[in-house]
């Protein structure tokens, strides 16, 4: 594939579904820097892997399938390591803050508690949120479907008993 | 708070997302990482399918040599360029083939979370065994000390210096190329203990996590 129809294919997935690597970025990497680099590995992971997309799968399955991958091998320490001394300043500038109008204000007290979650639940969590199915998630993460369905319902008496305990607090 | 709910109030992030992305600044960076990759794979290709026939050219152009020049010469001298060149030839058979049956391990992984960290960890496996196994490391190792070693004392014959006068230089070659393997193998396994161990310990855990409970 030319690097120009490369660039164009990423482009249009950036532009339809880049929240799903916000949400990733979110929920596995807690400094900004770290956000920032996490979000730049993520991006490339996604970039160089539109010649293996097939179609077998919707774009949003596919980029949460790299994110996630990527997501949960990736570490900030390895990485720099990895990247020898490249000098930070590259990434710098490439993920912006947004402002939080029009956000739930919920939506963070989900990461707070998906946070604390491990690395493939929290993976989980993300899927369920995002309305995936029990056969989707499976795919995703490769186990079964009765096991996302054990994770699936850990994570929510998790959620709520959290809850629970902040409304009694 | 039911799920229907809390889904609810995830899905307000589309309307508003958490983040802005500098395109510019991340279509540049894609570039520079890509350019870092080519330019690594072109470093091995050139390593593995460039020196290794110029190393040879080179010891095919020492037997000529000898076997052109009117001095006497002894089979010993004739063996030397070529155990080199089968030396050099004989590591780079070693490394393909153990590249392509690794690239053909990997290929047997799918796309999933649990196969792409089963991926890394057969990744990790081969780097550290690599380093660590003795085997492996007489393979990576030997042969390019047989052929540096060789290409010495080639050098050394062709020019028909007694080896009285010479022994301090091919005793030195021989020692500096012992060294150097050392050296790398040295500096192959701390990689190991430091990065690859840690890595593949994380890499081992969240395999465990994700068959936690099957």
């Amino acid at each position: 594939m030319l690097d120009s129809e490369r660039d164009r294919i990423f482009n249009g997935w950036l532009a339809g579904h880049k929240g799903i690597l916000f949400k990733v970025v979110h929920a596995y990497a807690f400094e900004h820097e770290d956000r920032q680099d996490l979000f730049q590995e993520i991006a490339l992971q996604v970039w160089r892997s539109v010649d293996a997309f097939r179609g077998e799968s919707s774009v949003p399955t596919w980029m949460y399938r790299v994110a996630l991958n990527t997501a949960i091998a990736w570490n900030r320490k390895e990485d720099r390591h990895q990247r020898g001394k490249q000098p930070l300043e590259a990434v710098e500038g490439l993920l912006t803050t947004a402002s939080s109008d029009g956000r739930d204000p919920r939506v963070e007290w989900l990461y707070r508690q998906i946070a604390q979650l491990k690395d493939v639940d929290r993976s989980v969590a993300l899927l369920m949120l995002d309305g995936f199915s029990y056969k989707e998630i499976a795919a995703i993460v490769g186990i079964t479907e009765s096991n996302v369905g054990v994770k699936i319902n850990r994570i929510k008496s998790a959620l709520a008993g959290k809850r629970a305990e902040e409304a009694e607090s | 708070m039911s799920l229907d709910e809390l889904m609810k109030a995830w899905q307000s992030q589309d309307a508003a997302p958490l983040y802005g992305v500098d395109e510019a600044l991340l279509q540049q960076a894609l570039r520079q990482e890509e350019a870092k990759v080519e330019s690594q794979r072109r470093v091995e290709g050139w390593v593995l399918y460039g020196f290794t026939p110029l190393a040879i050219a080179g010891l095919a152009f020492l037997f000529f040599l000898m076997f052109y020049d009117d001095d006497a010469r002894t089979s010993w001298d004739f063996a030397l360029p070529i155990v080199g060149a089968a030396a050099f030839l004989l590591w780079a058979c070693l490394l393909y083939v153990s590249r392509r049956a690794q690239a053909l391990r990997e290929r047997r992984f799918g796309a999933s979370l649990r196969d792409q960290v089963a991926r890394h960890l057969a990744q990790l496996d081969y780097q550290t065994t690599r380093a660590v196994r003795l085997d492996n490391v007489l393979r990576d190792g030997v042969p390019p000390f047989v052929a540096g070693v060789a290409i010495m004392l080639a050098g050394w014959r062709i020019n028909n210096e007694p080896f009285s006068t010479q022994w301090h230089w091919i005793v030195g070659g021989i020692l500096f190329s012992g060294g150097v393997s050392v050296v790398t193998v040295w500096l192959q396994r701390r990689r190991v203990k430091r990065e690859l161990l840690p890595r593949k310990r994380r890499l081992e855990a969240l395999l465990e996590e994700l068959d936690d409970c099957q």
